[in-house]
C-alpha cells in the first residue's frame, strides 16, 4: 500500500467512526426528543455502551440502551461499517444476545417488563442487511431495522428511516412513520462527540483528538527539557488515565455527568496509550521512565504537520501496521459510505 | 487640568490631553477643539478586558517610551507615547493620545482619540495598539451597519440624504476570475455620490466597505465630514455631536454586543464540558452549493496565524481551526444554507472568535452573529 492509499484508508475509516458517534447522538434525539415541549423527555433515559446484565452469561455492552418509561425499552447496535453478508450475519448474532431479559435498566430493580432489539445500518448497505435480517424470525423480541442517511435539503438532516418491524412505543412508530430527519445543525453542535464504545480505526484519530482537543489544555502544566536529535524540546507530561477521563467527560457518547458504575470509561485508557505510544514512535515524545500511563509530549501547539493526515503520513513512514505492509488491495472499508450526496 | 507637574512628565498643556475627569467631559473637549483649534480627530474603537492602568500598559508595550496618567474612576488617561524605527534611516514619532472607556463602567469598549498627523496615527499610535493583540483588539462593523449609522447621521445633522455625500471608498469585492490566485480584491474610488446612491452602487457589487469618507455641507461649509473604517477607525473633520450620538454610540453598542456575544464559550468543567456553539447567519442562501462550501474552506485556510484540518468537505463542511495566537481552538461546520456554526472547543476567547468574524466577514461574505438559542429556541 502506498503512502497516498493508506491516508486515504485512514481518512476513510476515520469518516466512517465520526459518522457512526454522530449517529449515536441523533439517535437520543430520534427517540428521547419530545417536539413539543422542545425538551428532551424526562422519562426516557438513553445510554451508549451501558453495562447490560443478561441472566446467565457475561456482561454486555450494547452501542445503544433506550428506556423510554417504567415499562419499554430498547437495545440495538449501531452498525454503520456493515456491508456484506458475514457483516449482517455477524451482527445479527450480536444482537441476538439482547434478545433476552437483561438487567442493568434504570429502575430500582434494574429491570422493566420488555424490551425490543434493534439494528441501524447505512442506508447504501440496506439492501444486504433487509435479506440478512428478513421479517426478524431470528429474535423472540420485537425487532426493527433503521437504515441511517446525510441528506441536504436546505440543512443536513440525519434521516432514520424505519425498514424491518415496528416500535413498540406507540410515540415512535407515529414519529417514524417512515423516517424521521434529525437537523444535525440543532443536534448534532450541541452533541458533538469525538468517541464511542466502538474503538477508534486507527491510532491516528486518537492522536488527532488528543493533540488538537486535549493537550491544548495541559498549557501550563508539569513539563520537563528533553533531547531530540540533538536539539532541545521542550515536552508536557501526558497521564493516559487523565487523558481518559478528560475525554470521557467532554468527549465521548457514553460519558455522564454523574459517575454511574453501569457506564463505561470511553475512550479507553488502552486507545489512549496506543495513540501515545504512536506519538513516541514518530518521534514527537518519549514515555516515562518509571511509571507506564505517563508520556512526556513534544508538544507545541504552533507546530506544523500535525492534523489527521499528518499523523497518518507519520505513522505510515516510521511505524506502519499491518495491514498497512500489505500489498495493494481494496480496503475492506473502502466501499462505506454514508450519505446521499 | 494642566499643571507643572503635567508639562514636566511631557504632557501638553492644551486641554485636549488633559486627564478629564470622565468620558463625557472629555467628549465636550474634543467638541470645542474640533470647532476652534483642531483640524481633525481620529478616532479608534478598541476592544479590552483589561482595567485603565493595564491598558495603558499594555500598549506602552508597543512602544519605544510611553507615559499614561489616568483619571481617579480609570476612565479617561493621557498616553504620551513614541516609538523608534528603521535601521538605515532612523525615525522618532511621538504625540498624545486620549484613552477614555465608551459605553459604561463595565464595557470592554474603548475609544483612543488623536489630533496627532497621521504618521503618529498609524505608525506609532496604531503600530502600539496592534502589538496588544490579544489584550487589545478591534471590531469588525458591516456594510449594513455603516450604512444605517450614516443615514442616521445625516438625520442628526438634519442633512437630506441626498446632501450627505460619499467622497472616497475602499471596498473588497469578490474576483470572478476562476483562474485568480487571491478571492478579493481592494477598490479605491475618489467620487462624488449620495448616501443611498452609494450603498445600492456597493450591494449591486456585492461587496464589502473597507473604509468609506463622506461629508456634507449647509450654507456653504462643512456640517459634517469624516471617515469609518470597517475596523472600528473614524475620523472627524466636522460635527462632532452628531457623530457622536449617530456613529460612535452605536458602534460602541455593536462592538460591546457582539464581545459579550462571543465570550465565555470555551467546553469547560465547571459547565460539563457543554458545547456552547454560535452561527454567522448570512441575509441569503450562500450554501447552496457545493463551490461555496470549497470558498469558505479556501478562506479559513488563508486565514493568518492559524492551522487547519479539513474533516469533511462534502455533503457538509467540518474544518478544525486553531488560531496560534492566542492558542484556542473551535470546529466549523456548515450545516445549512444560510450559516456557518462555531463551536469553540476546550480554549476560547472573545479576540480570537472575533478575529475568525472578521476574516469571514471581509474575504467570504458579511453575516451576523447569532446565539444557538437565538436559532433554536
Amino acid at each position: 500500500m502506498t503512502e497516498e492509499e493508506y491516508l486515504s484508508a485512514v481518512k476513510r475509516r476515520c469518516d466512517t467512526y465520526e459518522r457512526t458517534v454522530q449517529a449515536i447522538g441523533c439517535l437520543k434525539s430520534a427517540l428521547c426528543w419530545d417536539d413539543e415541549t422542545r425538551m428532551y423527555r424526562e422519562e426516557c433515559k438513553f445510554a451508549s455502551g451501558r453495562r447490560m446484565t443478561p441472566i446467565d452469561s457475561d456482561d454486555l455492552t450494547p452501542d445503544i440502551v433506550v428506556q423510554f418509561g417504567p415499562e419499554h425499552g430498547l437495545v440495538g447496535e449501531v452498525k454503520l461499517t456493515a456491508s456484506s453478508e458475514i457483516d449482517f450475519e455477524n451482527a445479527e448474532t450480536q444482537i441476538k444476545s439482547y434478545d433476552q431479559d437483561l438487567c442493568g435498566w434504570w429502575t430500582d430493580s434494574e429491570t422493566i417488563h420488555d424490551h425490543q432489539v434493534a439494528c441501524v445500518v447505512d442506508d447504501a448497505h440496506v439492501g444486504p442487511a433487509m435479506r440478512r435480517f428478513g421479517a426478524g424470525e431470528a429474535f423472540d423480541r420485537a425487532f426493527i431495522l433503521l437504515s441511517a442517511a446525510v441528506i441536504r435539503a436546505a440543512s443536513e438532516f440525519l434521516k432514520f428511516e424505519l425498514r424491518i418491524g415496528m416500535f413498540i412505543e406507540e410515540r415512535l412508530a407515529t414519529k417514524f412513520d417512515p423516517n424521521t430527519l434529525i437537523p444535525l445543525e440543532r443536534v448534532w453542535i450541541i452533541e458533538e462527540k469525538k468517541f464511542c464504545d466502538d474503538p477508534p480505526p486507527c491510532p491516528e484519530y486518537t492522536m488527532y483528538v488528543l493533540w488538537f482537543y486535549y493537550f491544548l489544555t495541559l498549557r501550563g502544566g508539569e513539563t520537563r527539557l528533553a533531547r531530540h536529535d540533538d536539539v532541545q524540546v521542550e515536552q508536557v507530561r501526558v497521564d493516559a488515565l487523565e487523558a481518559r477521563d478528560f475525554l470521557h467527560q467532554a468527549f465521548s457518547v457514553c460519558g455522564s455527568a454523574d459517575a454511574e458504575p453501569r457506564q463505561p470509561s470511553v475512550p479507553r485508557k488502552d486507545w489512549i496509550t496506543e495513540a501515545l505510544d504512536h506519538f513516541v514512535a514518530i518521534g514527537r515524545g518519549d514515555a516515562d521512565a518509571t511509571n507506564p500511563d505517563v508520556f512526556w509530549i513534544t508538544y507545541n501547539p504552533a507546530a506544523h504537520a500535525t492534523d489527521l493526515d499528518d499523523f497518518a503520513r507519520q505513522v505510515y513512514r516510521n511505524c506502519p501496521p499491518e495491514w498497512a505492509q500489505d500489498e495493494p488491495r481494496e480496503d475492506p472499508q473502502q466501499s462505506l459510505t454514508l450519505g446521499e450526496n | 487640568m494642566a499643571s507643572a507637574d503635567q508639562q514636566q512628565m511631557g504632557f501638553p498643556e492644551a486641554p485636549l490631553y488633559a486627564v478629564h475627569a470622565s468620558p463625557s467631559e472629555a467628549f465636550g473637549v474634543l467638541a470645542r477643539a474640533l470647532e476652534t483649534t483642531v483640524e481633525r480627530l481620529r478616532l479608534r474603537v478598541l476592544l479590552s478586558k483589561l482595567s485603565l492602568p493595564e491598558l495603558t500598559d499594555a500598549i506602552g508595550r508597543g512602544s519605544t517610551t510611553s507615559k499614561a496618567r489616568c483619571n481617579a474612576t480609570h476612565s479617561v488617561a493621557v498616553l504620551r507615547i513614541a516609538r523608534e524605527w528603521g535601521r538605515t534611516e532612523r525615525h522618532r514619532v511621538a504625540g498624545h493620545a486620549l484613552l477614555m472607556r465608551a459605553g459604561g463602567e463595565h464595557s470592554p469598549v474603548w475609544f483612543a482619540v488623536s489630533d496627532g498627523p497621521y504618521a503618529f496615527w498609524d505608525s506609532v499610535l496604531g503600530h502600539a495598539l496592534r502589538h496588544s493583540y490579544p489584550h487589545v483588539s478591534f471590531p469588525s462593523y458591516a456594510t449594513a451597519d455603516i450604512r444605517a449609522w450614516l443615514t442616521a447621521l445625516a438625520h442628526a445633522a438634519s442633512v437630506a440624504p441626498d446632501r450627505m455625500r460619499v467622497t472616497g471608498m475602499s471596498l473588497h469585492s469578490r474576483i470572478a476570475d476562476p483562474t485568480a490566485e487571491r478571492q478579493t480584491q481592494v477598490g479605491r474610488l475618489w467620487t462624488d455620490l449620495s448616501l443611498n446612491f452609494a450603498f445600492d452602487a456597493i450591494s449591486a457589487q456585492n461587496a464589502a466597505v473597507k473604509k468609506l469618507q463622506f461629508q456634507a455641507e449647509q450654507n456653504g461649509r462643512l456640517s459634517v465630514a469624516g471617515h469609518i473604517v470597517r475596523d472600528g477607525e473614524i475620523g472627524i473633520q466636522a460635527g462632532f455631536e452628531p457623530l457622536r450620538r449617530a456613529v460612535l454610540e452605536p458602534c460602541t453598542d455593536v462592538a460591546a454586543h457582539r464581545f459579550r456575544q462571543l465570550d465565555n464559550r470555551a467546553r469547560v468543567r465547571e459547565y460539563g464540558f457543554a458545547t456552547r456553539p454560535f452561527f454567522i447567519e448570512f441575509p441569503f442562501p450562500v450554501f447552496d452549493s457545493v463551490t461555496t462550501q470549497a470558498r469558505l474552506i479556501e478562506v479559513l485556510q488563508s486565514m493568518p496565524q492559524t492551522s487547519h484540518a479539513v474533516m469533511h468537505a462534502n455533503p457538509y463542511v467540518h474544518v478544525s481551526l486553531f488560531d496560534r495566537l492566542e492558542e484556542t481552538n473551535c470546529d466549523i461546520y456548515v450545516l445549512s444554507d444560510t450559516r456557518i456554526c462555531v463551536v469553540p472547543q476546550t480554549r476560547s476567547s472573545p479576540t480570537a472568535l472575533s478575529r475568525l468574524f472578521s476574516h469571514i466577514s471581509t474575504e467570504f461574505a458579511e453575516g451576523e452573529v447569532r446565539d444557538y438559542a437565538e436559532v433554536y429556541r
